[in-house]
């Protein structure tokens, strides 16, 4: 048993001792339903409510593609409440093992400070990558219920860029959650640049080729035209190699000790 | 085509299939509220504003639990250091 | 066995260590004494890990200081504070730390978990123990894995005295059977009394390093450490 299988599954019992392993995935579940059934029902709603002020809309006007109610979900649900969710119950990651001398305990033991990383990102990611997909598929369910089929491929294809974007606003997380110290500042610090990289997203293509937030408007553009785009592969690696950096300066931060306040 | 909805309008719309649709969101609303409050009275010596939190989790439905979740529980160490 | 040398550590324009220079051979219980401040937490996060000297080298069993898990496995750390979780049971807790140091005899661990009276408290969650229980646990777990040596910082405290016992008996088993062991107190009494050799560290610097029975004679510790102090 390598220390990175250990400390893994010690992440795993924490997450189930503090019910993460429950809500998390519903949460996104919740996420992943609001936006098929809110767009669904839409018409319907500001009809009713439109019909006592006397203003009126058509209802085929706002009757909308299954592919683009899934990539809204991804968009304007996952992108906006799930990473604020993602980054306030991942600020503690390394922040809460400063703060109360676990980390210090596991650096003296026999554990390289890459298993100690490794073994945190592996648990955090394939758990939130779970509450992800799970969410997703509940959307992609009911967009195959209330508006029409979504091709298999295109859902796979579109989750598996969007996961690169998770990655990413964990690896971002976890750099921020190494370097300071307050649980609000990490929040707000996390929150704030990631929001930022998707307002970001869209404008240019340049920008989006740098920006890793691209990935989530390639995942969606994938759903909407059905076909990758070429600027995709460069994005990816892009991203790859900003995940690399945040990580590698995390390593570097934790094994050259900057942490400690003094 | 009719334009123009009332009130008296939401008599026409087929309840059981809004009721289908509507049913998991309420499940998962639910569960959410249940774990959140079974959580909370688990901890309830630890936790400041309890009641507070009680009645945030029970009204505000869905966010609520998610707010209990994730910022209500920061008294909470599930680490501790003795000295 | 453990060398330090020219071991220098400055906070700002604050310097802790002075070059401490120390050798403890194989089969030395050494008590590492020195007032409030003189250094003795740098010293022992130095040679654990937990802070980077500015200067000066440390060895154990000549391998050199290093994040590598090989140096890592030259001791076994008690710290004075003990992180816990408090949810999870002693037992858990132990073998979670065992499987880091890739250990698993389990045998010998419930020998002394037997020796330090704990099986009942074992299976309680960690959140219930007393601080001296807390640190029952890390010997349990440092006697154990029985690494070539045992860095110890204060390990008395609050252990009943029964356990005191236990832990002298178990400390002179581990010394048979070719361990050392680094014991970091302010206790000079204890230290007289268990270490056999002692290590007086005053403004950074280690300025006696001698077997106890030739510095004690008739007087006891305490007086020669206030004589050096004074000095």
């Amino acid at each position: 048993m390598t220390p990175l299988y250990i400390l893994t599954k010690k992440e795993y019992v924490q997450m189930f001792r503090e019910f993460k392993i429950i809500w998390l995935p519903l949460v996104f579940m919740f996420l992943g339903a609001t936006q098929p059934v809110v767009t669904y029902y839409l018409p319907s709603i500001l009809a009713a409510l439109g019909g006592n002020q006397g203003i009126t809309i058509d209802p085929s006007m706002t009757q909308q593609d299954g592919a683009q109610v899934i990539a809204a979900t991804l968009g304007s649900q996952f992108d906006q409440l799930g990473i604020m969710i993602i980054v306030i119950s991942m600020m503690g990651i390394i922040q809460s093992d400063k703060a109360n001398g676990m980390l210090d305990f596991i650096l003296t033991r026999p554990v390289k400070v890459g298993a100690y990383i490794g073994g945190k990102l592996l648990s955090n990611f394939s758990f939130i990558a779970i509450s992800v997909m799970l969410g997703y598929f509940v959307s992609y369910v009911y967009v195959n219920f209330l508006f029409n089929n979504i091709p298999f491929l295109e859902m796979i294809l579109a989750i598996v860029f969007y996961l690169i974007w998770v990655l990413f606003i964990l690896c971002f997380t976890f750099m921020i959650s190494t370097i300071f110290n307050g649980q609000g500042v990490i929040a707000l610090i996390s929150i704030v640049c990631l929001l930022i990289f998707k307002i970001f997203s869209g404008l240019h293509p340049i920008i989006d080729l740098l920006n890793p937030a691209g990935m989530s408007q390639h995942a969606m553009m994938v759903l909407i035209t059905g076909s990758i785009d070429s600027h995709l592969y460069g994005n990816m690696f892009i991203t790859l190699v900003w995940i690399t950096l945040t990580v590698t300066f995390s390593h570097y931060w934790i094994s050259e000790k900057k942490y400690h306040k003094n | 085509m009719k334009l123009h909805y009332g009130l008296n309008d939401f008599k026409d719309i087929d309840w059981l299939a809004v009721l289908q649709i509507a049913a998991p969101f309420i499940v998962v609303g639910l569960i959410l509220i249940l774990i959140a409050l079974f959580d909370l009275y688990r901890h309830r010596n630890e936790r400041s504003n309890v009641l507070l939190w009680t009645i945030v989790i029970l009204f505000f439905n869905t966010i609520g639990p998610i707010l209990y979740f994730t910022i209500g529980r920061k008294g909470e160490k599930p680490n501790e250091v003795r000295n | 066995m453990l060398k330090i040398t020219n071991l220098k550590k400055g906070y700002g324009s604050k310097q802790i260590l002075n070059g401490v220079e120390l050798h403890v051979k194989k089969g030395e219980i050494l008590g590492f004494v020195g007032s409030n401040g003189a250094g003795k937490t740098t010293t022992l996060n130095s040679i654990t890990g937990i802070l980077e000297p500015d200067e000066g080298t440390i060895t154990i069993n000549g391998i050199i200081k290093s994040g590598s898990t090989k140096y890592k496995k030259q001791f076994f750390f008690i710290p004075d504070t003990i992180h816990v979780f408090k949810n999870i049971s002693g037992f858990d807790w132990i073998r979670f730390v065992m499987k880091l140091y890739d250990n698993d005899q389990t045998e010998r661990m419930k020998h002394f978990i037997t020796q330090f009276d704990m099986e009942e408290a074992m299976y309680k969650p960690m959140g219930t123990y007393s601080y001296g229980m807390l640190h029952k646990m890390m010997l349990i777990v440092g006697f154990t894995i029985n690494p070539p040596i045992i860095i110890m910082d204060e390990p008395l405290n609050g252990l009943d005295p029964k356990s005191v016992l236990t832990f002298k008996k178990a400390i002179k088993l581990y010394i048979e059977e070719g361990g050392t062991v680094f014991f970091s107190t302010h206790l000079l009494d204890i230290a007289e009394k268990i270490c056999n050799t002692v290590a007086i560290l005053k403004d950074g610097k280690i300025i006696l390093h001698e077997e106890i029975d030739k510095v004690v004679g008739e007087n006891t510790l305490e007086t020669i450490f206030m004589e050096k102090q004074n000095v």
